[in-house]
Formats: structure tokens, C-alpha cells, sequence
């Protein structure tokens, strides 16, 4: 799974493809951007080697890195300094990639809480751009038309969607093995109890 | 002291490393975009407006003297566009026959075209006659090398780049100018119709 994961981020670092993902507004942010945090993310999370390491007390240094790494990767100016400029450009995806991974490996020992509100966060964030690009009638990013910004906005409400039903979905199960297992744990000491008696 | 290192110190320096990255690259939160970059760095205003090589659409040279005394609106486009400038001058073409008389004695229009290959003075002055042909509405172009030119408005503000189409990518503003040739306000033409009256408004009373 890791060495599928990481075939994919160097496929999006070749040139040719980088290049051509660079061109078009709505696949450089879906494909490669999302492609570089979604294989950081799941790289962190599967790394079984990973799951060793005691990352508990570094969650609030990950979590600052990933948030800093994107906002300052999502300002229009460094977005289009990255498409001008290969080593920008690559120094990004790297920096997103790395910051991503951190994030996945705090996340594997991570509360429930946490992975919660990393995806409330994940999602604001889609959702904010998604109408920002859409709606707004100035260029935002110089390397790019008002119509690719406007179709990026629609991708990304599109991501939106999918990944709020996901989430909805992912958070729900979990709700229901924890009360399930608080059920199970709040039982077992009744049980213990009606025994003594 | 792990503990003080991991929880606090290492958090602490990466929320520092990112604020001040972030503060320094927006100019303190400043400009965003490329084109409010080089708008910011071409100074505060009020500011003079270059003595650009222009020519008009009779292809006579722009005599900035004659436009003292008056408040322009200029803009920088190119006429074959297939984005906003069409947009921009459609509701420049509103604001302009629908001002109020006051207004209209105190302010004239200037487009000026960057497309120093394909807008001659000839199809300048065809865009004009399309435009009403109005006295107090001049259409300019570039003389000179393109490369200059555009180095020219980088320097004066206005960001623009080529696409392989021929097409090019421009900042879209509308620059107020007062009867000393200043440039007293720097007014983005997508806050709406009122707003931008309003800002002219501002000025101008």
C-alpha cells in the first residue's frame, strides 16, 4: 500500500505530468494538491511502522505544520510563483506532501475528537474555496482565467459533497462503536456488581 | 524536558516559522494575489501617472498637459480580449453615458491598449466609433517595443503576461486621476456599478 501510495506522489512530480496538471486550474488543485495531502495523509495513517512511534504529545506541532503548510500554500501569490517556477513548484508539492504525512501519523494514534475536527477543518476549507473561486468575479491567481477559477470552485464544491457524505458516514460509524463499546464497558461492571452481591 | 520540548517549545517555533513566513509574503496581510503585489509595490498614492509614449486613435501623441484640469478614469485592455476586458468596458460604456452632469463636466474616460501589434490607432478608433464616439472618452496605444512596455506598466503597477494563444493576463483596474495627473485612487472594477461611482464620487467632490 505505501509503495502504491508513493508511486502515485512521484508520478505527480514527473514533469511531463506535473506540467500538464499545471496547465489546467481545476486538476492542479484536485489531482495534484489534493493527490499530494490524500497520499500524505493515507501514507501516515498505513505506514505500519508508524504505528510504533508514540506521537501523541507532537499532535499539536503536526497539526500547526499541515495548517500553516496549506494556508501558505493556498495564497494566490505562492500559487502562481509554483506554476512559474519548477523548484517552487516542487519545493510545494514536497512541503504539502511531507506536512500531510506528519498529519497521518499523528492521526493513526489520534482521539476521536481530533480526526473530528481535522475533518471539519478539511471540509470548511473546501467548502470556503469552493464559493470564493465560484463566485467571485476577479482573477484570484495570475496564471490562470476567471473561467478555469470559476470551474475549480465548481470541483471543489463537487469534493465537498462526496467528502461531507463520507465524513457523515465515517463519524457516524464511529459514534456507534464508541457508545456501543461504553454500552459494553457500563454492562460488564453491572455485571461484576449484580456478582458480588 | 522532552516534554517541554514536544509540547511547547517545538509547537511554538513552527506557529512562529509560519506566521512570519505568511506576514512577510503578504506584506502584512497586504496583497494576496500577484496583481495587488506589484499594485502595492508601485508606491502609496497619490502618485504620479508615467508620461507613457501613447498615441491616440488619430495617431497623435498623447499631450498630457491637455489632461490637466480634468479627472480621468484610465484603464489598461487590449481589444481582443476574450475575457473581462469586453465586460470592463461594456459597464465602463454605462458609467460613462449615464453620469450625472456634474460628474460628466469633472471626469474623462481613457482606455489605453497594450497590444502594441494589434491595436493601431486604425482599429482604435473603429472601437471608439462602436463605443458612441464620445468626446470625453479617448482611446490610446502603446509606441514603442513590448517588452519595454510591459516592464513600463509592471513598474507603474499593472502586472501582465502572455499566453502562448496571444492572449494575455492583465491586471483589471481602473485607475482615478486627478487634475494634476495623479493617480489618487486605484478602484477594482468587480465591486458593482455603485460602488464604483461612489469611490469616483469620493474623489472627484
Amino acid at each position: 500500500m505505501v509503495a502504491f501510495l508513493l508511486m502515485i506522489t512521484f508520478i505527480l512530480i514527473l514533469p511531463p505530468v506535473d506540467k500538464y496538471l499545471d496547465s489546467y486550474m481545476p486538476l492542479h488543485y484536485s489531482v495534484q494538491l489534493g493527490g499530494a495531502i490524500a497520499t500524505g495523509i493515507i501514507t501516515g495513517l498505513s505506514g505500519s511502522w508508524f504505528k510504533k512511534i508514540n506521537t501523541t504529545k507532537y499532535t499539536a506541532s503536526s497539526l500547526l505544520f499541515f495548517i500553516g503548510t496549506i494556508t501558505f500554500w493556498m495564497i494566490p501569490r505562492s500559487m502562481d510563483l509554483a506554476v512559474n517556477n519548477n523548484f517552487v513548484d516542487t519545493v510545494m508539492f514536497l512541503n504539502l506532501y511531507l506536512a500531510s504525512l506528519v498529519l497521518g501519523v499523528t492521526l493513526v494514534n489520534g482521539a476521536f475528537v481530533l480526526k473530528s475536527a481535522l475533518g471539519i477543518y478539511g471540509l470548511s476549507m473546501l467548502l470556503t474555496m469552493g464559493i470564493i473561486f465560484t463566485q467571485y468575479e476577479t482573477i484570484l491567481c495570475a496564471v490562470y482565467t476567471l473561467e478555469m477559477q470559476k470551474e475549480t470552485g465548481k470541483v471543489l464544491l463537487i469534493l465537498f459533497s462526496v467528502f461531507f457524505l463520507l465524513f457523515l458516514f465515517k463519524s457516524s460509524k464511529s459514534l456507534i462503536t464508541l457508545s456501543n463499546r461504553q454500552y459494553n464497558q457500563e454492562n460488564n461492571i453491572q455485571g461484576i456488581d449484580n456478582e458480588k452481591k | 524536558m522532552v516534554n517541554i520540548f514536544s509540547l511547547i517549545i517545538l509547537p511554538f517555533t513552527i506557529f512562529i516559522f509560519w506566521s512570519a513566513a505568511i506576514v512577510q509574503w503578504t506584506g502584512n496581510f497586504s496583497y494576496f494575489t500577484t496583481y495587488s503585489y506589484f499594485l502595492d509595490k508601485a508606491g502609496s498614492l497619490p502618485r504620479n501617472f508615467p508620461q507613457f509614449n501613447l498615441v491616440d486613435q488619430r495617431e497623435n501623441r498623447v499631450d498630457y498637459e491637455s489632461w490637466k484640469g480634468k479627472y480621468k478614469l484610465v484603464d489598461f485592455m487590449y481589444m481582443h480580449c476574450s475575457e473581462v476586458c469586453g465586460i470592463v468596458r461594456s459597464r465602463l460604456s454605462e458609467y460613462h453615458y449615464n453620469l450625472d452632469p456634474i460628474l460628466q463636466e469633472k471626469l474623462d474616460f481613457v482606455s489605453i491598449s497594450f497590444d502594441v501589434h494589434r491595436d493601431t490607432p486604425e482599429n482604435l478608433d473603429s472601437l471608439w466609433r462602436s463605443m458612441g464616439s464620445s468626446k470625453s472618452w479617448k482611446f490610446y496605444t502603446f509606441n514603442g517595443n513590448e517588452s519595454e512596455v510591459f516592464a513600463q506598466l509592471l513598474d507603474f503597477g499593472v502586472y501582465i503576461i502572455r499566453e502562448p494563444s496571444g492572449d494575455f493576463r492583465h491586471t483589471v483596474m481602473h485607475f482615478l486621476l486627478d487634475s494634476e495627473n495623479r493617480v489618487v485612487a486605484i478602484i477594482d472594477p468587480s465591486i458593482g456599478k455603485e460602488k464604483v461611482l461612489l469611490e469616483i464620487k469620493k474623489e472627484v467632490f
